[in-house]
């Protein structure tokens, strides 16, 4: 082949290069509306600073704690990496993935996913991984994390999964080709509508109460991980107790039971609700599943007591550098709070 | 002559029996378990308009259960009556094809038109239903067609009956 022939193929392979990236930019969900959770597992890069705490779970955590009550009331710095139905595979994931990044010197970590030894639903994974920057710690969480039905190649090439949403194109796809806007506080999705809960009602029967063995398993590696680090780990249970998402006391008992054969601290903040100062006719957006702003303030504060008293983490309150970053942080969570987006 | 006489009479019955095995529900297999309340009878797989219609008199308390990822289509929504549970599933408030997945039975108030209830020793629904499909330290499972009638057991005793949908 002539030189000139050469040059014309490597500018055609060159050429569909960039079309394809281009393509996979414009047709890649952006979450920029709607289900924004999608947006919370790339954001956590953005934010630059680090970490006292990092939170880890589901729903749970990012509905539940918010970091600017942390840092205005006990001057500890933290991030929540939480994405819908995080499981526990995921949680070791995104912390192995963390680490590289920076060393908490606490890793919360909320027990709920405990319940599911398999993936779910492809919703799920598609939230939390598509959004994982490019490493061998997101293709382990791929392999680790697929339903039957998907493959790891359209983990690597998202196009391969979203190019049939040509036809759903909107604005916003143009709009944040290239850039996202925040979602969250410091991973903190915030919700301020308030649905009151108007019935106690238990979970569905259990056919085996036996939490998975897989799931002891990554919780195994996310305490070794911690225990090399010299992160103290701390295991918690919200203090949301959903028919739909039911916390069983045969649950507490293994939960119990492994926090005290490896030395953890464990709260289950679901008794303690009463302690808290928790309201379920206000402090709910959806009737009792989730945490609203009021109710996650509630709880942040207790909790920060906790942070504080049992586990010595100090108040940075007086550093200026610091007090400088987190004063914009709380200015746009109060803006949020008060301009009611829910 | 006779001999044949009752041979075609035999014959004639059992493509009598056969026939009426094919009224039943699911192609030839049992009729589905089901669960009666003040005179409604509900099964899983059950539109759930008409029973909770039925049942209005009751006033049945509900809550819907949200989904942690906006976006997602379709919604969980259990109705609370007198000693059980309706979970049933929608696309929206108002979806006409509303389906009961689950019938939760949660006092010893009530209890299955076999007569069994919470509190009954596992034997006794051994004894009334006869060998399960499934047994495990935790549950009596009785498999009909697409649904499932399940017996949750702790020590031996029933804690929790249940009538499930198959996936």
């Amino acid at each position: 082949m002539k030189r000139k022939q050469w040059i014309a193929c490597l500018c055609i392979l060159l050429c569909g290069g960039v079309l394809l990236w281009f393509a996979q930019l414009l047709l890649v969900p952006k979450y920029m509306s709607g289900n924004r959770e999608g947006a919370m597992t790339a954001e956590y890069y953005g934010d630059g600073s680090t970490h006292d705490v990092l939170f880890l779970g589901d729903c749970e955590v990012y509905e539940c704690y918010t970091p600017p009550t942390l840092w205005a009331e006990y001057g500890i710095t933290s991030y929540i990496r939480g994405t819908p139905q995080q499981l526990v595979w995921h949680s070791y994931y995104l912390l192995e993935e963390t680490l590289r990044y920076e060393t908490p010197r606490a890793v919360v970590f909320n027990v709920y996913a405990m319940r599911y030894g398999e993936p779910q639903n492809e919703a799920y994974n598609r939230v939390l991984l598509d959004g994982m920057r490019f490493s061998d710690v997101k293709l382990r969480a791929v392999l680790a994390s697929m339903t039957e039905e998907e493959s790891l190649a359209s983990y690597l090439f998202p196009l391969l999964r979203y190019h049939s949403r040509w036809s759903e194109l909107e604005a916003a796809d143009l709009q944040y080709l290239f850039h996202r806007d925040s979602v969250t506080h410091n991973g903190y999705l915030m919700q301020t509508a308030v649905v009151p809960k108007e019935l106690d009602i238990e979970g569905e029967p259990l056919s085996d109460p036996t939490l998975p063995e897989i799931c002891f398993a990554y919780l195994d590696r996310m305490r070794e991980l911690c225990e090399e680090k010299g992160i103290q780990l701390i295991l918690v249970k919200a203090p949301t107790n959903f028919w739909g998402y039911y916390w069983y006391d045969e649950w507490e008992e293994q939960m119990v039971s492994y926090a005290g054969e490896h030395g953890l601290p464990y709260y289950n903040f679901i008794p303690l609700a009463d302690e808290i100062g928790l309201d379920w006719s206000t402090d709910t957006y959806d009737g009792g599943a989730h945490l609203n702003v009021s109710g996650a303030e509630k709880l942040t504060s207790y909790f920060g007591a906790i942070l504080r008293e049992t586990f010595g983490l100090e108040d940075h309150r007086a550093d200026a550098e610091l007090s400088a970053l987190w004063q914009e942080k709380c200015n746009a969570y109060e803006a949020e709070k008060n301009g009611g987006t829910s | 002559m006779k001999k044949f006489a009752a041979l075609l009479l035999t014959v004639a019955a059992l493509m009598g029996f056969s026939s009426c095995g094919e009224d039943n529900p699911g192609n030839g297999e049992a009729a589905a378990y089901s669960f009666s309340f003040d005179g409604v009878e509900m099964r899983p797989g059950d539109k759930a308009a008409p029973v909770l219609e039925a049942l209005a008199g009751h006033s049945p308390q509900s809550s819907v259960k949200a989904s942690c990822l906006s976006g997602l289509s379709g919604e969980d929504v259990t109705y609370v009556l007198p000693g059980f549970r309706i979970q049933t599933f929608r696309q929206q408030e108002g979806d006409a094809d509303e389906q009961i997945r689950l019938i939760i039975l949660s006092d010893d108030s009530v209890a299955t038109p076999e007569g069994v209830a919470i509190g009954a020793e596992a034997q006794a629904v051994k004894d009334t239903y006869g060998a399960p499909s499934e047994e495990t330290e935790f549950r009596l499972a009785y498999t009909r067609g697409s649904m499932r009638l399940v017996f949750g057991l702790r020590e031996g005793k029933v804690t929790n009956i249940s009538y499930e949908v198959l996936e």
